[in-house]
């Protein structure tokens, strides 16, 4: 790796000790029996610091001068430790993704760490930090052997940096590359995250407060007593009138609204995808850049969401989920793309361009059977509020209950009106939501099994529950009718044996 | 690729087939497992006998007793209806489980998606000279689909049909 990596491993090393030296800081000037001047403090500090820097240069320059890499044979080679040399191969043709993230330090220092996967990857993802001369010679050698995969006519070993750049590769990944480009607009990822549900933006809150609390504990152990003997002393001046609750709330409403908002533009913002072939790369984010390359076979399920919001202001939510392996799933790499309207440049990338006219085989509805699963909880809560409610004689209040369970009817009903599944020549098509309407478009080679179920109810309402399963995702269709759902599940069975993936 | 039209009158519908049933030993196993399982269950309301300031511990104890065995009994009682249902068929491209008796169910794992099959015995099915196979695909949900109550030739006979026609299939 290039010089400018041994600053980003530095700047790593700092941020890995920052802690451990905050910590000795503190406890050297805090600790009572010490009876050291303070200029012996200062001197003390001084070497903490000093021992501080050199600990992280150390491990940076370890990481540094041991990682290797290199280009043999097809496979990417990596080897990296000091006591223990290990040694691990990547087949190119099997990088199943790529992915580059670029923080604050990284885009001053302009390097990019990437990440690979392989889809049935189980060891821990490796790290290179490249520069962008690096970066682009290792795209064009994993371009050009997606192209020519298993070819002989590869150089048998190649130093990646000494390679870059030569006409053969980059004439290969132009022409590999060479499709359509989609940016979207900051003003429609604004749009599109307005239209969400707002109420994400909790989780923002509560991790930001979280780190909050763990800092303050982690200074004094009683500083939350504190801060609660406060509020509890001035509880009854800060007392409101019901109309004062009512301004709280909304402000507070509109506060994780903007703290949503917030969050999706920093992670997508700037957004453009590359759309090729074999490949899609998406990169966003507008302090910390990251990307995400990843090929066709990899993507499972297209999932497209309208909800009446969008519908209005023509948006949509597009999300490429794809198949897991064991990092994936710890880190959401599902990619989304809010508020265009670009549903079709995806489908038609990964569908083919006449996935709107492939003829339709057969297609069942789900029934009322569905509504009842859906409302369940909603019953129960319901139920469970009115009875409260009314031990305590609470009456007025029993409207609230009432309301919630109007709308999770509601909810029941707009669910049993789009759950859907239809067999085209080519895909699959489910349609599922409830006041939102989502299409998730599967194809047959990414089924891998499929479960019939029945319930206690079934010799009755001749419904049963039909459930399938890609290496990404799974979808249940409820209250299905017994007969479409068996002819569904012969038709999946004999679609997906018959085009393996 | 060709891409010929299906008639699904022409194949072997799933809801047609007939089902290989278990061993008849699986369900002595079976039934050594649940009752094991339900008297474990019945160990931890014993435990209440340590919170000495508790009234009426006895009563409790007694209560929570006779609505585990209650259940466990019932448990016991369907047992055999389960096990009749339970069972096992192989189609030119798939394999099918079928199991449940409150929720019947039907599983099909098709050969291509087959990634890694394997024979397991656990301490109740050891006593019992049983094995089960284990089929893993790459789902996401339904990966591991595990037919019980087989013997040791039966279970390797499957796993090696499993094995040769998943190579076959991805050939």
């Amino acid at each position: 790796m290039s010089g400018s990596a041994y600053w980003v491993l530095m700047a790593k090393g700092l941020r890995e000790y920052a802690s451990l030296f905050v910590i000795l800081i503190v406890l050297k000037f805090i600790d009572a029996d010490d009876q050291h001047t303070f200029m012996e403090k200062m001197r003390a500090v001084s070497l903490l610091s000093a021992g501080y820097l050199a600990l992280a240069a150390l491990t940076a320059f370890i990481s540094w001068y041991f990682k290797k890499y290199y280009i043999e044979g097809g496979k990417l080679i990596f080897i990296h430790g000091l006591l223990s040399k290990e040694t691990t191969s990547i087949p190119l043709s099997k990088v199943q993704s790529m992915r580059t993230k670029q923080g604050f330090i990284y885009r001053v220092l302009e390097m990019r760490g990437v990440l690979f996967d392989t889809l049935a990857s189980k060891s821990a993802e490796i790290e290179l930090i490249l520069d962008d001369r690096d970066w682009k010679a290792l795209m064009e050698r994993v371009e050009v052997e997606e192209d020519v995969s298993g070819s002989s006519e590869l150089p048998d070993s190649s130093e990646l940096s000494g390679a870059s750049g030569t006409s053969r590769f980059s004439e290969a990944a132009e022409e590999r590359t060479s499709g359509s480009s989609l940016s979207f607009s900051n003003s429609n990822l604004i749009k599109g995250a307005f239209c969400q549900n707002h109420l994400q933006g909790m989780a923002v809150l509560f991790a930001a407060l979280a780190a909050v609390y763990n800092s303050v504990t982690t200074v004094d152990d009683h500083a939350v007593d504190h801060i609660i003997d406060y509020v509890d002393t001035h509880a009854g001046t800060l007392s409101l009138q019901p109309s004062g609750y009512v301004v709280v709330a909304v402000a507070l409403y509109f506060f994780v609204m903007l703290l949503w908002i917030g969050k999706v533009f920093l992670r997508y913002a700037n957004m453009e995808v590359r759309i090729a072939r074999g490949q899609l790369t998406f990169e966003s984010g507008l302090i910390a850049r990251n990307s995400s390359r990843f090929s066709y076979d990899k993507v499972c399920t297209v999932y497209v969401k309208r909800n009446f919001l969008e519908q209005w202001l023509h948006g949509s939510t597009v999300m490429l989920r794809q198949a897991l392996n064991a990092t994936d799933e710890k880190k959401g790499a599902d990619v989304r793309v809010y508020g265009s309207e670009s549903a079709a440049d995806f489908l038609i990338w990964w569908l083919g361009s006449s996935y709107g006219s492939s003829p339709e085989i057969v297609s069942a509805r789900s029934g009322y059977g569905l509504m009842w699963h859906v409302m369940r909880l909603d019953i129960l809560i319901s139920l469970a509020a009115a009875v409260t409610l009314a031990c305590f004689g609470l009456y007025v209040w029993l409207a609230v209950p009432a309301a919630w369970l109007l709308i999770s009817v509601a909810k029941g009903f707009m669910a049993v009106r789009r759950g859907r599944i239809t067999l085209k020549e080519d895909y699959i098509e489910i349609h599922n939501g409830r006041f939102a309407d989502i299409r998730n478009y599967v194809k047959y080679s990414n089924v891998e099994v499929v479960r019939l179920r029945s319930t206690p109810f079934t010799p009755y309402s001749r419904r049963v529950s039909l459930t399938l399963s890609t290496n990404g995702t799974s979808f249940t269709l409820r209250s299905l009718r017994v007969e479409e759902a068996r002819e569904i599940y012969e038709l999946l069975l004999c679609n997906c044996a018959g085009r393996p993936s | 690729m060709t891409n010929r039209q299906i008639s699904l009158d022409n194949i072997d519908r799933v809801e047609n087939l007939a089902f290989v049933p278990l061993e008849r030993k699986y369900l002595k196993a079976h039934t050594a497992a649940t009752a094991l399982s339900w008297l474990g269950l019945m160990l931890l309301p014993l435990f209440i006998f340590l919170a000495d300031e508790l009234d009426g511990r006895n009563l409790i104890v007694i209560c929570a007793e006779a609505v585990l065995l209650v259940a466990g009994l019932i448990n016991l009682a369907i047992l055999p209806k389960a096990y009749a249902y339970k069972g096992y068929a192989v189609r030119e491209h798939d394999i099918t489980y079928r199991s449940g008796i409150v929720f019947p169910k039907t599983v099909t794992i098709p050969f291509c998606k087959v990634q890694q099959v394997s024979v397991r015995q656990n301490p109740v099915s050891r006593m019992f000279g049983l094995y089960a196979v284990d089929v893993v695909s790459g789902a996401q949900m339904l990966a591991e689909t595990v037919i019980p109550g087989l013997t040791r030739e039966k279970a390797e006979e499957i796993k090696s049909l499993l094995i040769e026609r998943t190579r076959n299939e991805n050939r």
